[in-house]
């Protein structure tokens, strides 16, 4: 197995009384993109800025480069870049003043990727940030954290303000750093792209990790869709599926959303007349929707 | 001890504000100075002021102060009071700029999540702030040296070195507070706050005590009792006790706001 970057331990952090994130346990490995999902409030940034040292864990804890996130927050931010959920970057200063500031506080880490990423994002370094548009201040906060060559990115929401073409050369860049064995810690919401990128994905809903797979695992032993079509009208009780949902289309043609086993809906669907079947993966959202729906039937 | 970067950095963002000070302290320090020998000359004002209850003297600097010497009549004008107010403006400004603002505006989670020890970011800020202090300090009172050069007016250069010294340990303690308010605060706002209270408590218990010795006892703990600037304008001996107290306010202050930093929790 590859080197562990990342791995906690019931990583747990409350705000007073009020719950952040608990006993997190999840490991990513070298050379990894492991998106971190789940909706607004539901602890994506707390367990991100815990792993860059903003937050301090209430307890358990997490190894990063196999370094102790509480005794050696200061070589683990050595080989961190990170990205916020909300950029603001330094408003009195130009792109230009900015880089060299950052690039001054990373003694020994030149920024070698600095000019290149200036170029491929096309970015205007010599105007003040307070005049940067928002998506030139992501470009900019991407720029940061990739140029000195991390070995772990730490990106938190980081497309949220870019164009889609930005969007796809920002993705572009992950995929070179993981082919280069960069490990990437991504959270976001835009989940096709999320599915093209990412190799893990980690869900979290009310600061609990609901579940840690791999996307091709998720897609292929979570939710299923079938399309069929039946010879003609069955008696209604037929219709009756345990192991699915089933919804009328048009005409003698059903959608299923298969829900567990594959091998019961098979058996179910035999007693029919079909004439027509595919059957496809769910996508990462309607995956992700699931598991909120699953809450949605836990509240009381 | 601390990032010449950060430093470079936070004293460079500070110029606008620190140049609107300056401008100010410049042109006041240019008219009272320039003002005294006509003033002078004036024996009314002279009686005016003898005219004053003492306790409203001692309100505006001490009944002992002799108005018609430069020395009175510049500590009644200019650094009794107005001088260390709009010195600890710009402390509690900078001191607000260097944390909790950085913190509002994003610019703390950045340079955090870099490799660099919160101490030192701590440190670092309070030697930007000693360094603004100290400039403006030399400034305000250079301006006074400099002017009185001009228009005759016979202070003492070794008085006011003396002065600038000071001044300048007292808006230290002042601004080592508010970086330690600033550690530990939610809003900017609450940062002002705490300073001006600080500064406002320290000059009424001190103006109080001399009324009433039950304020004496918390004038000691307080920075306004260790502060007479026409004293150590006109006396030879040097207040140690004044120098001791602001120094050792500063470090204490400054060393809590390395813990308080340390130990806070970075959100926006």
């Amino acid at each position: 197995m590859s080197e562990r970057v990342i791995e906690t331990r019931d990583l747990t952090k409350y705000y007073g009384k009020h719950l952040g994130v608990s006993q997190l346990n999840f490991e990513v490995h070298r050379g990894e993109v492991f998106g971190y999902l789940g909706p607004n409030g539901a602890g994506k940034t707390t367990t991100l800025r815990m792993l860059v040292g903003l937050l301090v864990p209430t307890s358990g804890g997490a190894r990063v480069f196999g370094m102790d996130l509480r005794k050696d927050s200061l070589a683990i931010r050595r080989e961190i870049g990170y990205i916020p959920d909300d950029v603001r970057l330094f408003e009195d200063l130009t792109g230009e003043e900015t880089l060299r500031l950052l690039e001054s506080l990373r003694p020994g880490k030149p920024a070698v990727f600095r000019d290149e990423l200036v170029e491929r994002f096309d970015l205007d370094l010599s105007r003040k940030v307070s005049e940067y548009s928002s998506g030139n201040k992501q470009k900019l906060a991407i720029i940061q954290a990739f140029m000195h060559d991390p070995r772990l990115l730490v990106l938190d929401e980081p497309t949220s303000a870019l164009d889609p073409l930005m969007r796809h050369q920002f993705y572009g860049l992950c995929r070179e750093f993981r082919e280069r064995g960069r490990t990437v810690f991504i959270s976001s919401h835009v989940l096709p792209e999320m599915e093209q990128i990412c190799d893990w994905v980690g869900i979290i809903r009310r600061g609990r990790l609901a579940t840690v797979e791999s996307v091709s695992e998720l897609s292929r032993k979570k939710l299923r869709n079938a399309d069929f079509t039946l010879a003609a009208e069955p008696e209604a009780e037929l219709l009756d599926f345990k192991s699915a949902n089933l919804k009328r289309t048009v005409g003698l043609s059903f959608q299923a959303e298969i829900r567990g086993d594959m091998d019961s809906f098979i058996k179910e669907l035999s007693r029919l007349q079909v004439t027509d079947l595919q059957i496809s993966h769910a996508s990462l959202e309607e995956i992700f929707l699931e598991f909120y729906r699953d809450e949605e039937d836990d509240r009381p | 001890m601390i990032d010449p970067e950060l430093l470079t950095y936070q004293l460079k963002a500070r110029r606008r504000s620190s140049l609107y000070f300056s401008l100010g302290l410049f042109l006041w320090g240019l008219l009272i100075t320039a003002l005294y020998p006509a003033v002078s000359e004036v024996e009314a004002f002279s009686d005016y002021w003898g005219q004053f209850p003492e306790n409203l003297k001692n309100l505006f600097g001490g009944h002992e102060i002799n108005i018609l010497k430069p020395e009175g009549f510049i500590t009644l004008e200019y650094y009794q009071m107005f001088l260390p107010i709009i010195l600890a403006a710009f402390a509690f400004g900078f001191a607000a700029f260097c944390v909790v603002k950085a913190r509002e505006n994003g610019s703390l989670e950045i340079l955090l999540t870099h490799p660099m020890e919160r101490w030192k970011y701590s440190l670092t800020s309070f030697f930007a702030i000693s360094i603004g202090l100290a400039a403006l300090t030399i400034l305000a009172v250079g301006t006074v040296m400099l002017v009185s050069l001009v228009f005759g007016v016979d202070l003492s250069y070794t008085g006011q070195l003396r002065f600038m010294l000071l001044v300048f340990l007292l808006v230290l303690s002042l601004g080592s507070i508010s970086l330690f308010a600033s550690c530990v605060a939610r809003k900017s706002g609450q940062v002002y706050a705490v300073g001006i209270t600080v500064l406002a408590v320290a000059y009424l218990v001190n103006f109080l005590s001399s009324t009433w010795s039950f304020f004496r006892y918390i004038d000691y703990a307080l920075p306004y009792h260790y502060y007479d600037p026409y004293g150590i304008m006109t006396t030879a001996g040097f207040p140690w006790s004044s120098l001791f107290y602001y120094l050792a306010t500063s470090i204490a202050f400054a060393v809590l706001s390395v813990i308080a930093l340390q130990r806070k929790d970075i959100t926006v």
